[in-house]
């Protein structure tokens, strides 16, 4: 048996999803958060036995969908079948959530009506008369609190029993040519009517929505230009601050000691035994997945902080006062949330993506949100703060800065190449009520999230630094290699073309070339990859505040300057993302050439930004060029050669497709 | 060979056989990306909504 | 422009108004409106026949109350059926009132 839950977006259905199965699908507090349906079987104590899955669908305001993902709701109602539909209303808002319920009544599927966040309506003093509403309805509706569990188990259990049933709709649309649209504007102007006389007779309220409120004061200083972009400028950089220089790497050191211990206990015990069984044992398995794992407090931090940034409504806000800035370049406020959604990780941030209505926008945000350093690269950032800038606060902040500004430049590139034209666009924001974070969900958010780190580092980075390992460790000839010709492994020879080509870049040895390779598999990868090739063990400084000798080994292993480090450390963040973030982009983009292009412009970008910080950060400390200037120049030219190429011909393209149109009569030109 | 180095070689063998069979498990079920939370809404791995 | 004022309030004035339509100079659009009051929604004038139907689903139509809370340089918030949302300038510059 299956169960749809359907209704607006933010009103609640995927927490009332997660309490009732027991998942811990994304929540937040904006609309959006949804962008595809998940289904998965209701927990026993709801189900009463049955096989009952509950199918979560993306947030619609009505049946005719405006954005993909309201269309995914409404191709799922309409063709799927569902036994029951379960329609989440947000209480606190009747009177725009009951059009979409008089439609999904319309279908003839039984629905109950779960009216949710009554405990917002409780404290404001608006009063629903259910019973009323169920009457009018013609269908059962119960209160519900889908953050406290209340009203659930009735609910459900009413959903349960009338499947199978067929449901009488209080309303029902006239038959008209749905394709003229002013005879589909009258009828739902009826049907808006038919709603408004059902609120008012239902509901009552004590303080009008209309009134201005403490909220909407802090709303008009946030959504500012001037002290919104501020404030939310000191809010990240209190995210990271914390995650990062503080109570991260607090908890970090305490559990990197431990790892520590364990690595020297474990060599000492493989002290008589063949090297490689100490080398694979001790340094790649415990040693590479250690550095990996002993940044886990940082990343946990990080995700527990942003979840209560986007619980308590602040995004919706933060989407507004950056409007204006991203339509400079050709986006719009919708892009924000998926930036923000990266700095966690970038797959849902890419699938986020799905809520940005207009095309071109939506492909340019998913290429570009990569450029914000997810949680995977933190340890890349701890590691090479802590090694070559005594652990200062200013390489965390002016990554994720500089990941903005890419951002930006990007964006405005993107708009150059595809020759955006003038098109009217339009930006709405709903603001949510704001909201106290709940500690629970964060904190549940947060262990999900190193649930997933932890297992990630036991598979995938496990068997990447083993495999690294091996073949370091070995010849072509399988014959161990000798200590100081380590240029004769497996994993120096495959790596050296590479690293060639990263000579301009200032980091052209095989060892970096190799763990930036590896990177592409997961960006963990390229500290567990370093721990391995440079037999590393402890990265974070033990001790407080002053670098330990642990760091200055790792500066000196690596032979790379501040200069050097700090455009190494650029081109892991800003190159291509993890394969299963491409892959990702690739199903958003759904064209070869979009996703081709982003690629290029990835791996341009973190080439470029290495290059320049290479090369001119050398002139600046040594009064000359790095190696490789001239090669690197001419390969940066032919880069700029090969985006003037592509810029033309899709302008030559649009201008075809523009001109196609106004034969046709019709000025709009979407790309 | 002594008692360490064996003990060694069959945790190395058997840490890597449950990496490898977990991952084996996972791409059988159609995950393709190993630990990510959100493999349940990725696009890749709906072949019947959108 | 006294005169096109005071004709919108007839049919005739609508007749009138709608053929000026894109001359936003002479009619009250959301963003020459004041914070803290409340409006009826004289026409949408969005263009886009799909943002007109969002906006519809949404309650924002013409005769619909509509409240401007608070106005900035490039966007306002405003109070659409129990809903707050944040509409940059050309959208309200859209919504005639």
């Amino acid at each position: 048996m299956r169960i749809a839950f359907a209704g607006n977006p933010n009103s609640g259905k995927t927490t009332m999803y997660n309490a009732l199965t027991g998942r811990n699908e994304k929540i937040g507090n904006w609309g959006g958060v949804t962008v595809g349906s998940k289904e998965y079987q209701l927990k026993k104590e709801f189900s009463g036995g049955q096989e009952v899955i509950a199918v979560d669908l993306p947030g619609a305001y009505s049946m005719s969908p405006f954005t993909p993902e309201e269309g995914i709701t409404s191709e799922y109602v309409r063709t799927a079948n569902p036994d029951a539909i379960v329609n989440i209303v947000d209480a606190t808002n009747l009177s725009r959530s009951l059009f979409f319920t008089t439609q999904l009544l319309e279908l003839g599927i039984p629905v109950v009506v779960a009216l949710n966040k009554t405990d917002i309506n409780e404290k404001e003093g608006t009063k629903i008369d259910a019973a009323k509403l169920s009457a009018k309805l013609n269908c059962p509706v119960y209160e519900t609190v889908s953050t406290e569990n209340k009203g659930l188990s009735e609910m459900i259990a009413k959903a349960i029993s009338l499947a199978g049933t067929v449901q009488k709709a209080p309303y029902m649309q006239a038959d008209i040519n749905l394709h003229d649209k002013n005879a589909v504007d009258a009828e739902d102007r009826k049907r808006y009517s038919f709603v408004n006389g059902i609120v008012a007779d239902v509901e009552t309220r004590k303080t009008l929505s209309t009134e201005t409120t403490s909220s909407d004061k802090a709303d008009a200083v946030l959504t500012n230009p001037i002290a919104g972009i501020l404030i939310f400028a000191v809010v990240m950089w209190g995210v990271f601050w914390v995650s990062q220089a503080w109570l991260g790497p607090l908890v970090a050191d305490w559990l990197v000691g431990w790892i520590e211990t364990f690595q020297g206990w474990v060599a000492g015990q493989l002290e008589n035994s063949p090297a490689i069984l100490s080398a694979l044992l001790a340094d790649g398995i415990v040693g590479g997945v250690g550095a990996v794992v002993g940044f886990l407090p940082l990343v946990m931090v990080m995700y527990f902080l942003i979840a209560l940034l986007e619980d308590c409504g602040y995004m919706a806000r933060v989407s507004a006062v950056m409007d204006p800035i991203f339509k400079r370049v050709g986006l719009s406020g919708k892009s924000v949330i998926p930036v923000v959604i990266g700095t966690g990780c970038g797959i849902p941030a890419i699938m986020a993506c799905r809520t940005i209505r207009d095309e071109r926008e939506r492909r340019a945000t998913s290429m570009l949100t990569t450029f914000i350093p997810c949680g995977a690269k933190i340890p890349v950032i701890a590691l090479f703060a802590g090694a070559f800038f005594n652990g200062a606060g200013w390489v965390s902040t002016l990554s994720y800065f500089f990941g903005l500004v890419l951002i930006f430049l990007g964006a405005l590139l993107i708009k150059g190449i595809t020759g955006y034209k003038y098109r009217k666009s339009f930006f709405i924001m709903e603001l949510p009520k704001w909201k106290a974070p709940s500690l629970k969900f964060a904190f549940k958010s947060m262990m999900e999230r190193a649930k997933a780190y932890i297992i990630k580092a036991a598979t995938i980075i496990l068997i990447c630094n083993t495999v690294v390992q091996i073949m370091q460790t070995f010849d072509w000839h399988f014959q161990v290699v000798e200590e100081g010709a380590e240029n004769t492994s497996i994993l120096a020879s495959i790596a050296t073309p590479f690293a060639i080509l990263l000579i301009p870049l200032g980091f052209g040895v095989w060892q970096l070339a190799a763990a930036a390779i590896t990177g592409f598999i997961a960006k963990e990868n390229v500290v567990g990859t370093l721990a391995v090739v440079y037999a590393l063990t402890s990265f974070i400084d033990v001790d407080e505040l002053e670098m330990t000798g642990g760091a200055n080994t790792v500066a000196m292993t690596m032979g790379l300057t501040s200069v050097t480090a700090l455009a190494y450390l650029f081109f892991n963040l800003y190159t291509p993302p993890c394969f299963a973030a491409i892959g990702a982009m690739n199903s958003e983009m759904k064209s070869r050439g979009w996703l081709w292009g982003a690629i290029g412009l990835q791996l341009g970008t973190g080439y470029t930004v290495a290059f320049l910080i290479n090369q001119f950060g050398t002139l600046f400390t040594e009064g000359h060029f790095a190696a490789g200037f001239v090669p690197g120049l001419i390969a940066e030219i032919c880069m700029v050669a090969a985006l003037v190429l592509i810029a033309r011909k899709v302008r030559a393209h649009f201008d075809e497709k523009y001109e196609l149109h106004k034969g046709a009569g019709t000025a709009n030109a979407t790309v | 060979m002594n008692t360490a180095t064996l003990i060694a070689v069959i945790l190395i063998a058997v840490i890597l056989f449950l990496a490898v069979r977990y991952i084996i498990k996972e791409k059988k079920k159609g995950n393709a990306c190993i630990g990510c939370p959100y493999a349940d809404s990725c696009p890749k791995h709906r072949h019947d909504c959108k | 422009m006294e005169l096109a004022y005071k004709l919108s309030n007839s049919a005739a004035g609508k007749a009138v108004e709608k053929e000026s339509a894109g001359t936003a100079n002479e009619k009250k659009t959301l963003m020459n409106a004041e914070p803290g009051q409340t409006y009826i929604i004289k026409e949408l004038n969005t263009d886009d026949d799909e943002m007109n139907s969002f906006l519809f689903r949404l309650g924002c139509y013409q005769g619909e109350p509509i409240t401007l809370i608070s106005k900035k340089k490039n966007s306002c918030i405003v109070v659409i059926k129990d809903g707050r949302y944040n509409l940059d300038k050309m959208l309200s510059e859209a919504i005639i009132i």
